[in-house]
């Protein structure tokens, strides 16, 4: 099959959970023989969308990505009390000014439209990631008809989930690809759509361990830490992933439970946390550095509200590490209780009396790991995940119009 | 896991029996998350139940609490021989109602109940909103009706084909072909010098459909800046293999793009019965347009039906009456040659 897959950001500098996974599907069907191409921005960062990659077609791991410059930057000027009142804001706001929020927030790409519409005919597939961007928003309808769609949302329960900007944007593609079960039925409950859908999920690397040197070398490397126990977050220190809450609750907790209970947080901060004696901010750290994190844990903590996989929550099961996740986000939630390897808590009391359960009783610490490495064995091995989503995008129905008449 | 979780609540509940908790402490340390998420749609039936609550409680109908205490002397003997007297009407009326209340009572859970369903959404207005949607989709999707559209389609690629047959694609060199009808390259540039006189002082002068490039050859032997327009690619490189400048291209696409007055002179010799009748008319336009004054426009008939891409024969009184519509200020006929000049 020629795939084309459409995302916001691409390339081996480019963080995210959305972009990552995009780039595993599309390295990964490469790999097994596919022609895999890649239509996406010259960005790196999200937060202002500046064209840091040349404009043009390169190959990287056998994809072929085609990147369209950035036409004008996000400001935040502009865009801080648009997201503020359009998304975020008390009221329903008109299409208008959602379609002006969506082009505020970038990426602004003038030339991913024309460029769909001349190419997406020679594609057999088109898979699109992420529901929240223009590339999606402004893609799907250009490529729409013409060849066989995928929408990725990994949708969170977020308030643009909640605009009717995107109502039609669910409704456009041939199929829609979910990365958890909680994923697919909150799409399902806000839109209503009744298109085919499949749950993917992500792969995990599965023969990984982390070294009793590695994790020396780690404990050594954050200055303070030594050899007290810790829990570890890893993702992005941001209010909407829970930071926030994560720092008053360890805080307090701490207050209540005096110990040498450490917090080793690994991540770009958005939102620094405030200094805090028992608190370690490594910052964005490599691969085998946030393994060796992962792997000297005590447990992995994963308090974010809006999920829509959690690639780090599997990746600390593929380590045999049990999990405290936030049980108010429902695919974190899933995801705990389908496995057995992480405990949902709901509010402090129950963060407090989980943490609790784990420090105070080793051997259900050491059960809840095992249960999510057999989880993510079931689940998440790379070669089964690429297998389904072949089937899945070989079996898609090829839609009977294959032509658009320009202007129509 | 839902064990653990039983034992992780009720460890939770103990805590907050026993005070561990103090007052306001979850509420605190819940506000960011109730600020983060305050968009998600809660259906909140908190004053319902309450509400219930309290109509559960009132729903004691007993003959047996009707007070019959009284502060007048004798007042509660009076009280309770009339509640006796009617005793059996009362009851009977404290029945009703009770049969009465449970009924609401059983209609107002229904009602709560359905209201306390995530899937009531309001059923018939969210259907017809999503057929909207669906409908829209529809029609985003398919552009236009599929069917007469796959017609089309068809048509078009039956036409091209059938186009793509009747096309030109000479297996032979065109070289070969323009030496059988016009003589050898030598002889035709002895044809071409007189003409090519009639251009001296004309620099820079255009040859369109150049073919070989001979005339080229004897404007440059004289010294006369010139360029051959030949859409022949391989003539094109034969043509350019003499020496002479070349450009492989259609004759009304380049004299389109050339800039106006920038010509002194033009030549096309044996081409005109090679273009369409509308070619040629779009050439005498762009030849008046592109010539300045006092600039020449040669042409000469061709070896007629004996050419392959002959299309149809032009008249030299035709031609001659093309260049004077065209406003050309000269227009001669010498032995079939046109020599129209601006």
């Amino acid at each position: 099959m020629r795939i084309l897959f459409v995302v916001q950001r691409y390339g081996a500098q480019v963080p995210g959970g959305a972009e990552l996974a995009a780039r595993e599907f599309a390295t990964r069907l490469a790999l097994r023989g596919h022609a895999t191409e890649v239509l996406t921005s010259c960005a790196v960062s999200y937060v202002d969308w500046a064209n840091a990659y040349p404009p043009g077609t390169e190959e990287l791991d056998g994809v072929l990505v085609h990147r369209l410059p950035v036409s004008e930057p996000r400001e935040d000027r502009i865009f801080g009390p648009m997201h503020a009142r359009v998304p975020f804001g008390r009221h329903r706001v008109p299409p208008f000014m959602q379609r002006d929020w969506m082009r505020v927030q970038g990426p602004n790409l003038p030339g991913l439209t024309p460029w769909l519409r001349e190419r997406a005919p020679s594609y057999d597939r088109i898979v699109f990631f992420t529901y929240l961007y223009f590339t999606a928003s402004a893609g799907l309808p250009a490529a729409a008809g013409l060849v066989p769609t995928v929408l990725h949302p990994t949708a969170h329960d977020e308030p643009p989930l909640y605009l009717s900007l995107f109502d039609l944007t669910f409704r456009l593609p041939s199929a829609l690809a979910f990365l958890t079960e909680e994923e697919a039925e909150l799409v399902a409950n806000r839109f209503h759509v009744r298109l085919p859908s499949t749950v993917t999920g992500l792969g995990v690397e599965l023969n990984v361990a982390a070294a009793e040197e590695d994790i020396t070398a780690f404990r050594a490397g954050v200055a303070g830490l030594g050899t007290r126990p810790y829990l570890v977050y890893v993702g992005r220190v941001d209010p909407g992933k829970g930071s926030v809450e994560l720092f008053d609750f360890f805080t307090t907790y701490k207050r209540r439970n005096p110990s040498d209970l450490a917090l080793v947080v690994v991540g770009d901060p958005v939102e620094p946390m405030p200094p805090h004696p028992d608190i370690f901010i490594t910052g964005f750290v490599a691969e085998p550095t946030k393994r060796a994190a992962m792997g000297g844990s005590l447990a992995l903590v994963q308090p974010s509200y809006f999920e829509s996989f959690s690639l780090v929550l599997v990746e600390a099961w593929a380590l045999g590490k049990p999990a405290l996740v936030q049980g108010r986000c429902d695919v974190l939630d899933g995801h705990a209780r389908r496995s057995g390897g992480g405990i949902p808590y709901r509010g402090f009391a129950e963060f407090e009396a989980a943490l609790d359960l784990v420090r105070s009783d080793p051997g259900l610490a050491g059960a809840l790991g095992r249960a999510g490495r057999r989880y993510v064995e079931r689940r998440y091995a790379w070669d089964r995940v690429i297998a389904r989503y072949e089937a899945f995008l070989s079996g898609m129905r090829v839609p009977a119009p294959a032509v658009r008449l320009e202007g129509s | 896991m839902s064990d653990l979780l039983e034992r992780l609540r009720a460890r939770v509940e103990e805590r907050r029996a026993s005070g561990a908790y103090p007052p306001g402490l979850e509420h605190d340390l819940d506000v960011h998350f109730r600020h983060i998420v305050e968009h998600r749609p809660v259906r909140n039936l908190d004053a319902l139940h309450t509400a219930m609550a309290t109509f559960e409680e009132g729903l004691r109908f007993d003959a047996a609490l009707i007070p019959t205490g009284s502060r007048v002397p004798g007042g509660q003997v009076l009280h309770q021989a009339a509640a006796k007297l009617v005793t059996r009407q009362t009851d009977w009326i404290v029945q009703q109602l009770r049969e009465f209340a449970e009924s609401v009572r059983v209609m107002l859970w229904t009602m709560i109940a359905t209201l306390d369903d995530p899937t009531h959404v309001h059923a018939e207005l969210t259907a017809q909103i999503d057929a909207v949607l669906d409908r829209l989709a529809y029609y985003e999707r398919s552009p236009a009706d599929a069917s007469m559209l796959g017609s089309i389609v068809r048509r078009l690629e039956e036409l091209e084909a059938a186009e793509a047959r009747r096309q030109l694609r000479p297996w032979y060199r065109p070289e070969h072909l323009a030496e059988e009808l016009q003589g050898s390259r030598s002889e035709v540039l002895a044809a071409y010098r007189p003409l090519a006189e009639r251009f001296a002082g004309s620099a820079p002068v255009a040859d369109l459909g150049c073919g070989r490039g001979e005339l080229l050859e004897a404007l440059g032997d004289l010294g006369v800046e010139a360029i051959g327009v030949e859409a022949d690619a391989e003539l094109a490189k034969a043509a350019a293999g003499h020496g002479v400048a070349v450009d492989h291209d259609d004759a009304v696409r380049w004299l389109a793009a050339t800039a106006p007055e920038s010509l002194g002179g033009i030549a096309l010799l044996a081409v005109a019965q090679s273009l369409s009748a509308q070619e040629l008319l779009d050439l005498v336009t762009l030849a008046a347009e592109k010539l300045r004054p006092g600039g020449t426009m040669v042409v000469t008939p061709g070896p007629g039906e004996g050419d392959p891409s002959y299309q149809r024969p032009v008249h030299p009184a035709y031609l001659a009456f093309l260049f004077r519509e065209a406003g050309f200020a000269d227009v001669a006929v010498d032995a079939g040659t046109v020599i129209a000049t601006r």
